[in-house]
């Protein structure tokens, strides 16, 4: 039971760091003379996560690169529309999603896979980008398959252990609706890499 | 899959990646806070087309109001000339004092046969002379 408090209390303690970091952001981004200090501040404080969120998705780093920079770009645009209804990170994370999902369909990557993204896709898997075996080079190619939506919520869940709800707060989608799309994802994965092998 | 849960991402990034990314994402703003002269153009110009197109109905306004109180005092001066009683004779008066006679066809005929009787003239010439007139 202690312990559980202690947790709880660590998990507040760290959450209330986030918010007190996110406001001092944002009040710097606010006034006109300190605009460009904060957002700096708040590129330092989010890139990694907005780029491994995107690299996870689209395998490949340049997209992932140019997704991360047209996140920052739409929260530069967009930053005084944010109400503060939501957490930051979670506005933020909800902007990467989309970008994620926007860059997807564009590149029609479920279905098949033009040549140059093919040589893209096996350039990703080189030595010089990537540091997995054959099995993980199976899930990554497995993940590829999986619809958008469906691969956002199965690389949140499945590398960043985001709870469900959290998931469904930054996707705009019903907690069971997250539930289940996870299932489904972990179930095509699970029948594709046991094909190969 | 357990297994590969516990590993770490197996993707790598170029050296110093990260350091960089902050550079170029301000080096994007920048390029967008200088369009954005733009931007507060088109907000200029956005609201001088509303400025003139209400400088352009206030204008047509007030000259329709105009030509309403013309008509107005125009509907006014026809309604006063129509109350007035004033017999048909008026309007037949000579303008501007001019003193005119209006003949009837039987007095100048009258006026031709005496003058012609005075000139003796022979019935060919007096048909001609009456045609004449």
């Amino acid at each position: 039971m202690d312990l559980q408090r202690k947790a709880l209390s660590k998990e507040q303690k760290e959450s209330s760091e986030e918010n007190n970091s996110d406001s001092i952001i944002l009040q710097n981004i606010k006034a006109e003379h300190t605009k460009m200090f904060g957002f700096r501040i708040l590129v330092d404080k989010y890139k990694e996560q907005i780029y491994w969120h995107a690299r996870r998705n689209l395998i490949v780093h340049e997209d992932a690169d140019d997704v991360t920079q047209n996140v920052f770009i739409k929260i530069w645009k967009n930053i005084d529309k944010y109400r503060g209804d939501a957490k930051l990170s979670s506005w933020i994370y909800r902007i990467t999603a989309n970008e994620v999902i926007n860059f997807v369909n564009n590149k029609s990557y479920a279905n098949s896979f033009p040549t140059d993204e093919i040589e893209k896709l096996e350039e990703a898997f080189s030595l010089d980008y990537f540091s997995g075996d054959e099995v993980e080079k199976a899930f990554q190619k497995a993940l590829l398959k999986l619809p958008p939506r469906q691969r956002l919520v199965f690389t949140m869940r499945y590398y960043d252990e985001t709870p469900f709800d959290q998931i469904a707060e930054q996707l705009e989608l019903s907690t069971g609706g997250v539930k289940a799309s996870y299932h489904h994802a972990a179930d095509k994965i699970k029948k594709w890499i046991g094909k190969e092998f | 899959m357990e297994k590969m849960k516990n590993q770490k991402t197996p993707f790598k990034v170029p050296d110093n990646y990260f350091e960089q990314l902050t550079e170029k994402v301000m080096e994007n703003i920048e390029i967008q806070e200088l369009s954005s002269p733009k931007r507060s153009f088109s907000i200029w110009a956005k609201y001088a087309s509303a400025a003139a197109v209400l400088i352009f109905v206030i204008s047509f306004a007030a000259i329709k109001l105009q030509q309403e109180e013309t008509i107005v005092v125009e509907l006014d001066t026809i309604t006063e000339i129509n109350n007035f009683n004033t017999s048909d004779d008026v309007y037949l008066e000579p303008q501007n004092g001019e003193s005119k006679e209006f003949l009837s066809q039987d007095a100048i005929d009258n006026e031709i046969v005496d003058w012609s009787n005075s000139m003796d003239l022979d019935d060919e010439e007096f048909y001609l002379l009456i045609n004449y007139f």
